[in-house]
């Protein structure tokens, strides 16, 4: 079993590939396949619905290629996130996006989204892929370069796809110089409102920080963040808004327990005070980016699926007892159906699950 | 291709489009009507392929061109430099040779342009006549009985009082001190019904200590039949005038679309003679601005939004001088006008013969206007003062000519 | 003209009475091409809607009758992405120019799809906003058009391309489906695919936009602008590169080169460049007024160690509109030299750059063509920009082979054929440059599955149009465009 892949899988087996032949190989059963990295992620997505194979693309870790001047990177899919930022800061220049784990599966779960006001998200930093279908068919789409729009842009529906599509071999990456400076913030135990005062003005800002969270239960809430750029503007900025600085931020992950499931959604920002609402007094929550996440029981949970498309968002449970896992808010059934039509002929047997 | 593309003499005006679209927003036609057709590349387009016998019958593209204002907004939007106002009289022109049009409407402007527009005595009969309609009620009788479509006749201005018609003639000398000495240019209709502004024009201009001569032998400046495509007409015209002015250094005008017309007289006339007498053409802002006020304007205590005109803005270049003439005067407040520089569906008679589209846009610029929270509009063309007032009328705004009110107290 | 086409043009013009929709032959001419003139077809007719309801009715119609259609915005595209390849009725979104809503809070619009760019940005002014894809023609192309083509512009070093501020869109299939793709929230629903991603740079053969939400972006506290003169085009690109590794992140880096100076210089966008300059480097920086002012003085440090014959600093947005001018103008003046005007879209990484304009400029001497190059130097996004006369034929494919080398030539560098243009039909050879017939394969089930019929702008992006029949056409093709001693298209 690969370390942190939830127990509750119907499982047959697993095969780590190393390079596109053995990838293939494992592809060409036809059996039903669950793709993934180092298979941390996995406690956050659905369980297959049926036994599979876990196919670990962790083998393929190589840094392909780190043009630094050109402020781009291929990498392949197994490679680890701690080992690029490592390469990468030798060269001060860094993946300006959040998450843990392999790069492929930072990219196919694309589970954050920007992790601020304005912030890039994974969707605009992955340039190209090299990947392969489920039948064997190997092709590749976007390109190694900062701008490019030849073709139709597969790699941007990889990202968040959780390898429902196809399999990626190669990622081409856009990077960014590390930033000048950087300041962290926590402003501690403010009222909810004085907490969503304080993010709503640091959000109209014309440089909202790069990383902003509120974390914490009702009217115990810490206004967190991450102020990049300038060193001269930094400090006056802080001043202005009245950031308290800090070492470094505190991690509070959300996790799931009995009888609680760990809700995922994404509206705007000015929806937050209506989703506080539906959460229990002294429940943990945190707000980055337009990303709301709550730990909370299964009722509260159907409730606030329900409630996203009226404020035209989405949620989703990403945590919990594995048959409700991956349930999510109501979309547009054309939308559903154009997903469904998209997964059916990129894999026609249906071999990802 | 054929080979009768190149004898046209707008076919190489044509070349200079390299289909970009910047043109587009530009056009009060296509804002309107969204069909590329009405719009300055789509116009150009069908000239080029009129020129290069692609279009076998003129008469079918005919109605884009007379849709088109002339306001010259896509050549001031042109990165190519495409002299669309040569490319529109000549496809005019064009069509003209062509296909005559047939209609009583358009015979009777065609007779009306060249018959009377064209011959100043004529004109000067037909406002003596409009006036006495006006004065003896028969003028509100046809209008009852719907003589005269109620669009049309929102626009005819109020004639005025005959003193005000009597032509302009002879020299002006400044009250004071001579700083140097002009010829006014007095137009047609101008002179007929706006003459107190020609009249306040020479005012302004003698306050400030200029000796105005006003020549006898000058005319309309053929505008109007340039842009109806009578290029003959209009060549004969533009002659006279060359002829009129010859002896003058600086010819004023208070009207932009006369300006523009005078200042393509080189173009038109193909002479050396005639492209001297443009490059002595000057706006009475324009020239004013060059020259520096001596005689402080009178205060003018009112939120004041400037509007161009096309043909002084696009047609001529000249944007910077009055408004900076008019933030001279006391108490004045511009506001911003974001949309200064679009057409109101003037454009000569325009507003006469595509009534509804020239409403339409007139609409648009009454609304904008109202949005800047003027109390005066100002504007340096009749067209537009005339198309502006009847797009404001019960507004409670009122719409002038610069010159008045840059003259001093005592004028 | 058919029985079922008649019956199909009553059908619109009831709906859409005669003034929006046009079926008149010389009415269509101003249809016959967008920014791209090389190609030339008129469609059938053109139908103007105004909301989606009508763009929904119109294409019902015209899928119930099996005719072909594409969307147009203004026209202004340069790969012929709105030029006709088969007989075929255009949806024109020019009445579709209303700001639907904006939220300055969320920083977030939804607009129609005729809306122009720079108008969108003109509404939001007073929130302090902006939206931030700036393409050249921004005064003029719409966001409809926009999103079709991913459309760049002079920011995206910093800013990003169209793709990094479309959160959504309700889209019109081809059968006269709707649907809701992303939103306000963001471009992927929990749980679901991104197909706003997927949609975005589609060029028009997925749908038609007929609601879309983007995001704005704040104006920035201070914009310093520095406009360098430079002896060689080396030190102007080791310069550019220079800003890059030192950490900076301009708002833009454009560069000029010589035979674009002197054709600025000869026109009446002169902006007084030096006449010793061999190529202009123009630096954008903006953000908070300490971060800009440092970074400025950084740059001017840069620009001096690369021998920077003349720098230029502007503050206010009148001196700064003043450092643009030449680069604004650059297109113009281009256009003045002869009766038509080629402008070609090639990215390499800015490492190759140097290389790439030496080769670009020896194969515009091999043809024998006017060729100045004006580039996106943060991105190494190329335009060499070509004057011909198109009623010359020899010419013109002359300019047609020199950009096709100038393409193999890019992708040779590891870049791509299109930064920012599109494929359009323009690019249909040049595909097989950068994709395999995988690739493409791959491609067209994607396509297929938002266009089944094939009749949403047909003859776009794709070589072919139905995959299965003809797929066997592509190793061929590839064959012949990798060959640089075959025939040139």
């Amino acid at each position: 079993m690969i370390p942190g892949t939830p127990l509750d899988y119907p499982v047959v087996g697993m095969t780590t590939v190393s390079d596109a032949a053995q990838l293939r190989d494992a592809l060409a059963a036809g059996d039903p396949v669950r793709l993934v990295g180092g298979g941390s992620k996995q406690l956050q997505l659905p369980a297959p619905d049926q036994p599979v194979r876990l196919v670990s693309l962790a083998g393929m870790d190589r840094i392909l290629r780190l043009e630094a001047d050109d402020l781009t990177c291929s990498v392949q899919p197994g490679v680890q996130r701690r080992e690029l930022d490592a390469e990468l800061a030798d060269r001060r220049l860094c993946l300006p996006c959040r998450g843990t784990g392999t790069i492929g599966g930072i990219f196919a779960a694309d589970a954050e989204g920007p992790s601020g006001a304005g912030q890039p998200s994974p969707r605009s930093l992955l340039l190209g892929v090299s990947a392969m279908l489920t039948e064997g068919l190997a092709f590749k789409s976007g390109a190694r370069v900062v701008k490019n729009v030849a073709g139709f842009d597969l790699q941007k529906v990889f990202v968040g796809s959780r390898g429902r599509l196809f399999a990626v071999t190669e990622l081409h990456l856009k990077l960014r110089p590390i930033p000048r400076a950087e300041l962290h913030f926590a402003n501690r135990d403010l009222t909810t409102v004085a907490a969503l005062d304080l993010a709503r003005r640091l959000r109209a800002t014309s440089t909202p920080p790069a990383w902003l969270e509120l974390l914490g239960i009702r009217d115990r809430v810490t206004v967190q963040g991450t102020l990049r750029g300038h060193p001269r503007h930094l400090d006056e900025f802080a001043g202005r808004h009245g950031l308290k600085p800090c070492e470094a931020l505190p991690v509070l992950p959300i996790v799931a327990g009995e009888h609680r499931e760990v809700v995922r959604a994404r509206s705007p920002f000015a929806a937050v005070p209506r989703l506080l609402e539906r959460v229990p007094e002294g429940t943990l929550f945190s707000v980055t980016g337009s990303t709301f996440t709550v730990a909370v029981p299964p009722p509260i949970a159907d409730a606030l699926l329900a409630l996203l498309p009226e404020l035209q968002g989405s949620a989703e449970i990403v945590a919990g007892a594995a048959p409700r896992r991956g349930a999510c808010s109501a979309r547009d059934p054309h939308a559903a159906q154009l997903e469904h039509a998209l997964r059916h002929a990129l894999d026609p047997r249906g071999v990802l699950r | 291709m054929t080979e009768a593309g190149p004898e046209l003499p707008f076919y190489r005006d044509t070349l200079g489009c390299v289909h970009c679209g910047l043109c587009l927003p530009a056009c009060p036609t296509y804002q309107e009507l969204g069909d590329e057709t009405e719009s300055p590349r789509g116009r150009i387009l069908l000239s080029r392929a009129l020129a290069e016998g692609r279009i076998a019958d003129g008469a079918r593209i005919a109605s884009h061109f007379d849709r088109c204002l002339g306001c010259l907004a896509c050549e001031s939007a042109c990165p190519s430099g495409v002299r669309y106002r040569h490319v529109l009289e000549g496809t005019r022109a064009e069509l003209n040779q062509r296909a005559p049009e047939r209609g009583v409407r358009a015979r009777l402007r065609k007779l009306l342009l060249s018959q009377v527009v064209a011959r100043p005595r004529r004109l000067r009969w037909a406002f003596a006549a409009l006036g006495l309609a006006e004065r003896t009620g028969l003028r509100r009788l046809a209008q009852r009985l719907g003589l005269i479509p109620q669009l049309t006749e929102r626009l005819l201005p109020a004639v005025p009082p005959r003193q005000q018609r009597l032509p302009l003639v002879g020299a002006f000398p400044p009250p004071g001190v001579t700083r140097g000495r002009v010829a006014l240019f007095t137009g047609c209709v101008m002179e007929q019904a706006f003459g107190e502004i020609n009249r306040k024009t020479l005012a302004l201009l003698q306050a400030n200590g200029f000796h105005v001569d006003v020549v006898t032998d000058q005319g309309c400046c053929g505008a109007l039949h340039l842009h109806d495509g009578q290029l003959e007409l209009a060549r004969r015209l533009a002659q006279r005038n060359v002829d009129a002015f010859r002896g003058a250094d600086v010819i004023v005008t208070n009207s932009a679309g006369c300006g523009a017309a005078l200042r393509d007289y080189g173009h038109l006339l193909g002479s050396a003679v005639a492209a001297d007498f443009a490059g002595r053409c000057r706006d009475v802002c324009e020239f004013l601005a060059e020259q520096g006020l001596s005689a402080t304007p009178a205060p003018f205590p009112h939120r004041v939004a400037y509007d161009d005109p096309c043909h002084l803005c696009h047609g001529q270049g000249v944007r910077t001088p009055p408004r900076a003439l008019l933030r001279t005067v006391p108490g004045i407040q511009l506001v911003d006008h974001p949309s200064a520089e679009t057409c109101c569906g003037s454009a000569g008679i325009y507003n006469l013969l595509q009534p509804e589209l020239a409403s339409a846009i007139g609409a648009d610029k009454a609304g904008q206007l109202r949005a800047t929270g003027a109390e005066v509009v100002i504007t340096g063309n009749p067209g537009c003062i005339m198309q502006i007032r009847a797009h404001l009328s019960g507004t409670g705004m009122r719409v002038l000519h610069p010159v008045e009110v840059l003259l001093p107290e005592s004028g | 003209m058919l029985p079922s086409m008649e019956a199909l043009f009553g059908e619109l013009t009831r709906r859409f009475g005669p003034k929006r929709c046009l079926t008149q032959p010389e009415s269509l001419l101003a249809y016959e091409c967008d920014g791209f003139t090389i190609h030339r077809q008129r469609p059938l007719a053109v139908v103007l809607p105004e909301d989606t309801e009508e763009v929904v009715a119109a294409v019902r119609l015209l899928h119930a009758h099996r005719v072909a259609f594409l969307p147009r915005g203004a026209g202004t595209g340069l790969s012929g992405g709105a030029t006709p390849t088969e007989p075929l009725v255009i949806l024109d979104t020019a009445r579709m120019k209303r700001v639907l809503r904006v939220d300055p809070e969320e920083r977030i619009a939804t607009v129609q799809p005729g809306v122009v760019n720079l108008d969108l940005t003109r509404h939001v002014r007073a929130h302090g906003l902006h939206y931030a894809p700036d393409p050249s023609s921004q005064s003029v192309c719409t966001i409809g058009g926009n999103l079709a083509e991913n459309s760049g512009g002079p920011h995206c070093f910093k800013y990003g391309m169209t793709t990094d501020h479309v959160l959504g869109a309700k889209v019109v299939l081809p059968d006269g489906t709707l649907v809701e793709l992303g939103g306000p929230a963001g471009a992927r629903p929990c749980g679901g695919l991104d197909l706003t991603g997927l949609f975005c740079g589609s060029e028009g053969t997925f749908g038609i936009a007929t609601e879309i939400t983007v995001r704005l972006s704040p104006d920035p506290e201070s914009t310093v602008t520095l406009l360098a003169s430079f002896r060689s085009m080396r030190d102007a690109c080791g310069a550019c590169s220079d800003i890059v590794a030192a950490g900076l992140v301009p708002a833009a880096l454009e560069i000029l080169d010589k035979a674009t100076i002197g054709a600025i210089e000869a026109s009446v966008y002169r902006a007084g460049y030096p006449a010793d300059a061999a190529a202009v480097l123009l630096v954008e920086l903006d953000g908070p007024a300490a971060a800009t002012e440092a970074d400025a003085e950084e740059v001017l440090m840069l620009c001096r160690s690369r021998d920077a014959i003349a720098i230029e600093t502007a503050h206010s947005p009148e001196d700064r509109l003043r450092l643009w001018k030449g680069r604004k103008g650059a297109f113009g003046a281009m256009g003045r030299l002869s009766t038509d005007l080629y402008v070609l879209d090639g990215v390499v990484p800015r490492t190759r750059l140097i290389d790439t304009l030496e080769t670009i400029t020896a194969i515009g001497a091999k043809y024998r063509v006017t060729l100045t190059n004006v580039f996106h130097a943060g991105d190494g996004n190329l335009h060499p920009n070509i004057a011909y006369d198109g009623r010359d034929a020899e010419e013109t494919q002359r300019v047609v082979a020199a950009g096709m080398e100038i393409l193999r030539t890019c992708v040779a560098a590891g870049g791509s054929i299109t930064g920012e243009h599109g494929i359009g039909s323009e690019k249909l050879d040049h595909v097989a440059l950068m994709f395999t017939a995988e690739d493409l394969e791959v491609m067209e089930r994607v396509r297929s599955v938002f266009n089944p019929d094939g009749r949403c702008n047909p003859g776009k992006v794709l070589p072919t149009r139905n995959s299965c029949a003809e797929v066997g056409r592509w190793p061929e093709m590839v064959a012949r465009v990798l060959d640089p001693g075959g025939p040139s298209p």
